[in-house]
């Protein structure tokens, strides 16, 4: 009997989720459909979000879709990017703020031909070093400013070609991307050498939960519904990598994207280590340290000129 | 039994031989026409591919030798922004087999006042578009079509790309840098390029007719897969990320050779068809990529496979035919044996007269049943002789069992002999080794109180030598006079027995008298074996003194002679060399010693006792040999004080 109360009480439930009027919202992811992004799918797919109230759309990101753009245009209301990007874009006179802080590290990385023999920070200079042009470079022009180190910076897009052909020595990547790219274009992983920038004092955290001031201000309850069910729909997606996979994969084929299961495969399980690096839960909290750390590094490297105040721009869960 | 028989273990040798003969001949053709197919499909294999790496690679160099060309025009002529548009249109519409060509300048380089400045002409439909390429959202500097060549300062090939606005189709885009000579230097001004579409790979490699399951595809020079059958994976896949996917970390070493630019051979199990096979692969130089080619095991080697099936076939059938033409055989073969064996065994049974079967041919049977045939007459007549040499012996038989009665009759027998007289006594025995011997004994009285006594030994054993003991016996008896001395009666048989005698056999011979009334012996010995004296004080002595040789053998001799004198319970032991040569079965003798060491413990005994007690001891020491000579034994024990 007790049972069957339940199951009614469950079903009314449902009922009223189903009844009330749900809210749209335009998501961006700051990349091209891939698994980055495999919780905000899940959250999608699996009628999280709905449960939630929401009706998110989720937009193609990429080079033509810059998410800080976008989001300052008013063109979407919710991005992800990363922490320093969005910290530029705040001392740019964007108003953006940080609604849930995805990862708590860093997964950029430098890597080299081991024939190279470059084996310390030192060793870069007078090379060739590639680095994306975008908002994903501060951290990598960090680690060149932290060692002095003078050396020709090659911007490049969004292939690993030119580093393939030894058009460049090094080569800037993200562990969950790019490292993996490389590896699928025949490079050996024991070939390489890796400068893991958390182990040159530069673990800071990268992507993001971004959104306007004022929309944050005028939809705060769905900015804290849309971050809860993207971390509940990123549980899901660790937890179903399979499906996860299929879906992440039916995104990009649907824009063109070049998809590979193995290479998305690689990428779900780095972000799992990466999002769940400090524990079983993500918490979506930006602490001030950190805050603090990678505002400073933008400082020194001259990306901004002032430090844009913690309170006004971390709007992550502790901070309610 | 049957089963193991001779039809079993022919055909079981035969046929086990045949199969490991026509099964290495097997072995052999198959795998010498498995390696030449092989090199044959190799060759073939190897000249396909090249012929289709020489396509793809001359219509890829036809279109590279334009962009070089206008990098070459470029570098020598200046031109104004119309003049240079104008060049370009007038390239992509005079070459039907490029896609779009653009000239791309470094900033500033072109307009002063222009970061950006590349007129690029491309096809829609049967017309041409203009559009000048670069912008905020298009910064064509840090595209690989532009930087690649640019920061390497090589023309080369892009990794092919899906173009977003000419119809989703494949494309690659060859890139050449040019530059401006000033002042003797070489300055860098920007890369000429043209676009061409890789849609004809597809139906390339479609018609490379690789039996029904076998197909070619091509990989970019980082691995990505161009072109391939299963369309899905174009652009999506790398070879490696394939090898991934599948866990076929082999593929993923195959691939770092392919896109080195080497070339191989392999074994390969297609993940895409899931078929067993080959993988052929060859690098195209110009541009880095490399066309593979993969053919299944199954098909390539069916005609093979088809010939062991029907080769196994015959084989089978030959081996059946085989066994069934040697049972057949063997049948023949045994049956008759079989009848022979029997008939063999009946007249192993003592049935002669078992009639042969009627066998035709020369064969080994014919041949054997002639033995047989042969084998029974011989058998038959030995048989008959037999019986006559068996009726013969048995008739010689009871004559030596008479002559044995009648030598035994010759010499005394009667004990104890002189049972009234207290003054002696006598005992003897003479065990032949035959039916007859040539040993003898006697004794006598010459007068009331002479008793003369005597032993002997004739050379050589049986009826011969029963004879010649028989005529010395005789001469013994004949020539022994009261009045005469022993050398005389020994010297006088010995003439006797030395004339005609033909066979030159001899006696050795111990003749003694003894006085009873003083116990004086007088005695000669021709040639014989001592005897022992056993005093009635418990000492023994042998009685030594050999007076001639023995008798027989010279005529002219003159003998000599001995005397003991004997006290009350003394006695006299004689013997043949039966005794002391008497073998066990070792061959070790009894010895004189053992004779001696027995005598000690025969003093004060009576002759009766030493004679039997002896002979007891003697056929004790030899146990079960053979006797192999005559055992005598003469004994005298004199009771008379003195």
């Amino acid at each position: 009997m007790q049972r069957y109360i339940l199951f009614l009480c469950m079903l009314m439930h449902v009922w009223s989720i189903k009844a009330q009027e749900l809210t749209e919202v335009s998501y961006l992811p700051h990349w091209l459909h891939q698994a980055q992004f495999a919780g905000y799918y899940m959250a999608k797919e699996k009628g999280i979000y709905e449960k939630y109230g929401l009706d998110v759309e989720i937009l193609p990101g990429g080079p033509n879709a810059p998410a800080m753009e976008m989001l300052a245009s008013g063109d979407v209301d919710i991005t992800s990017g990363f922490l320093s990007g969005a910290i530029k874009a705040e001392a740019r006179g964007i108003e953006v703020v940080n609604i849930g802080q995805v990862s708590q590290r860093s997964a950029s990385m430098y890597i080299v031909r081991k024939t190279d023999s470059i084996w310390n920070p030192e060793d870069f200079n007078n090379k060739k070093i590639g680095i994306w042009r975008s908002d994903f470079r501060e951290l990598p022009m960090a680690f060149l400013n932290k060692y002095h180190i003078e050396a020709e910076v090659v911007p490049i897009t969004c292939t690993v070609n030119l580093f393939l052909r030894g058009g460049i020595d090094v080569l800037c990547v993200m562990w969950y991307n790019e490292y993996h790219q490389v590896i699928n274009f025949g490079i050996n992983q024991d070939e390489l050498q890796v400068f893991d920038f958390n182990e040159y004092d530069l673990d800071i955290p990268e992507d993001a939960i971004l959104t306007r001031q004022q929309y944050f201000q005028e939809n705060t309850m769905i900015c804290r519904k849309f971050v809860e069910a993207t971390f509940e729909g990123w549980a899901y997606a660790f937890d179903h990598k399979a499906e996860a996979l299929d879906v992440v994969i039916r995104y990009m084929k649907q824009y063109n994207i070049p998809a590979n299961y193995a290479h998305q495969k690689w990428m779900l399980n780095r972000m799992e280590d990466i999002l769940l690096a400090d524990g079983p839960e993500m918490t979506g909290e930006l602490s001030q340290k950190d805050y603090m750390n990678t505002a400073g590094m933008l400082l020194q490297s001259g990306a901004i000129k002032r430090i844009p105040v913690f309170q006004k721009f971390n709007k992550t869960p502790s901070q309610k | 039994m049957k089963t193991t028989g001779l039809g079993f273990k022919l055909a079981l040798y035969i046929i086990s031989t045949t199969v490991v003969i026509s099964g290495t001949m097997f072995w052999l053709n198959h795998t010498t026409s498995r390696s030449l197919l092989m090199k044959n499909v190799r060759e073939n294999a190897q000249n396909l591919t090249q012929a289709n790496v020489n396509r793809i690679e001359g219509r890829l160099n036809k279109v590279a030798k334009i962009p070089e060309n206008e990098a070459h025009v470029l570098e020598q002529f200046k031109f104004n922004r119309t003049g240079l548009k104008d060049y370009v249109e007038l390239i992509v519409s005079s070459n039907e087999d490029i896609f779009g060509s653009c000239v791309a300048w470094e900033p500033y380089r072109f307009l002063e006042d222009s970061l950006y400045f590349a007129p690029y002409y491309y096809r829609d439909g049967d017309s041409l578009r203009y559009e000048s390429l670069g912008g905020e959202d298009y910064q064509y500097f840090y595209q690989d079509w532009y930087q690649i060549p640019a920061i390497t300062q090589i023309p080369a090939w892009s990794e092919p790309y899906f173009d977003e606005g000419g119809g989703n189709i494949i494309m690659s885009t060859y890139s050449v840098p040019f530059y401006e000579f000033k002042d003797g230097n070489k300055e860098f001004s920007g890369v000429v390029t043209v676009d061409i579409s890789l849609e004809w790979l597809d139906e390339l490699l479609a018609s490379m007719k690789i039996f029904e399951s076998g197909y070619a595809f091509l990989i970019s020079s980082n691995g990505t897969i161009i072109a391939h059958p299963q369309e899905n994976i174009e652009m999506n896949q790398t070879i490696f990320s394939v090898a991934e996917e599948n866990n076929r970390p082999e593929l993923r070493e195959v691939g770092r050779k392919m896109i080195k630019g080497e070339s191989g051979f392999l074994e390969y199990e297609s993940i895409y068809t899931g078929k067993v096979g080959y993988m052929l692969y060859k690098p195209l130089a110009s541009t880095g990529w490399s066309l593979v080619m993969v053919f299944p095991k199954d098909e390539l080697f069916a005609d093979l496979n088809e010939l062991n099936e029907r080769l196994l076939a015959v084989g089978i059938i030959g081996l059946g035919l085989l066994l069934f033409t040697i049972m057949l055989i063997s049948q023949r073969i045994t049956r008759p044996l079989t009848h022979l064996a029997k008939i063999t065994q009946n007249i192993g049974g003592g049935n002669f007269d078992v009639e042969l079967p009627d066998v035709h041919g020369k064969d080994e049977i014919a041949q054997l049943n002639h033995s047989i045939g042969q084998m029974q007459d011989e058998l038959g007549n030995y048989f008959t002789d037999l019986k006559d040499t068996t009726a013969a012996k048995e008739r010689i038989e009871s004559e030596l069992k008479i002559a044995h009665d009648i030598q035994q009759g010759i010499i005394p027998k009667i004990f104890p002999p002189f049972p009234d007289r207290e003054d002696v006594d006598l005992y003897a025995i003479l065990d032949p080794a035959r039916d007859v011997g040539g040993d003898l004994y006697d004794f006598f009285f010459l007068d009331d109180y002479k008793l003369c006594f005597a032993i002997g030994d004739v050379s050589g054993k049986g009826v011969p030598a029963s004879l010649f003991m028989a005529i010395t016996r005789t001469l013994l008896r004949a020539k022994a006079q009261n009045d005469m001395a022993v050398q005389d009666i020994v010297k006088s048989m010995n003439l006797e027995l030395c004339q005609g005698n033909e066979n030159s056999m001899f006696v050795t011979f111990f003749l003694g008298i003894i006085d009873l009334k003083t116990g004086h012996v007088d005695y000669c010995n021709a040639g014989h074996n001592h005897p022992w004296l056993l005093n009635e004080n418990g000492t023994i002595q042998e009685v030594k003194g050999t007076h001639g040789t023995p008798l027989g053998i010279f005529d002219d001799i003159d003998y000599k002679s001995g005397q003991i004198t004997l006290n009350k319970c003394d006695s006299i032991v004689m013997f043949t060399d039966g005794i002391t040569e008497a073998m066990d079965k070792n061959d070790a003798l009894f010895t004189d010693q053992r004779l001696a060491d027995f005598l000690k413990d025969y003093t004060r005994k009576s002759p009766k006792t030493i004679t039997m007690d002896l002979l007891r001891e003697v056929k004790a020491f030899a146990h079960d040999a053979v006797q192999s000579d005559d055992i005598t034994i003469l004994s005298l024990t004199y009771y008379l004080e003195k």
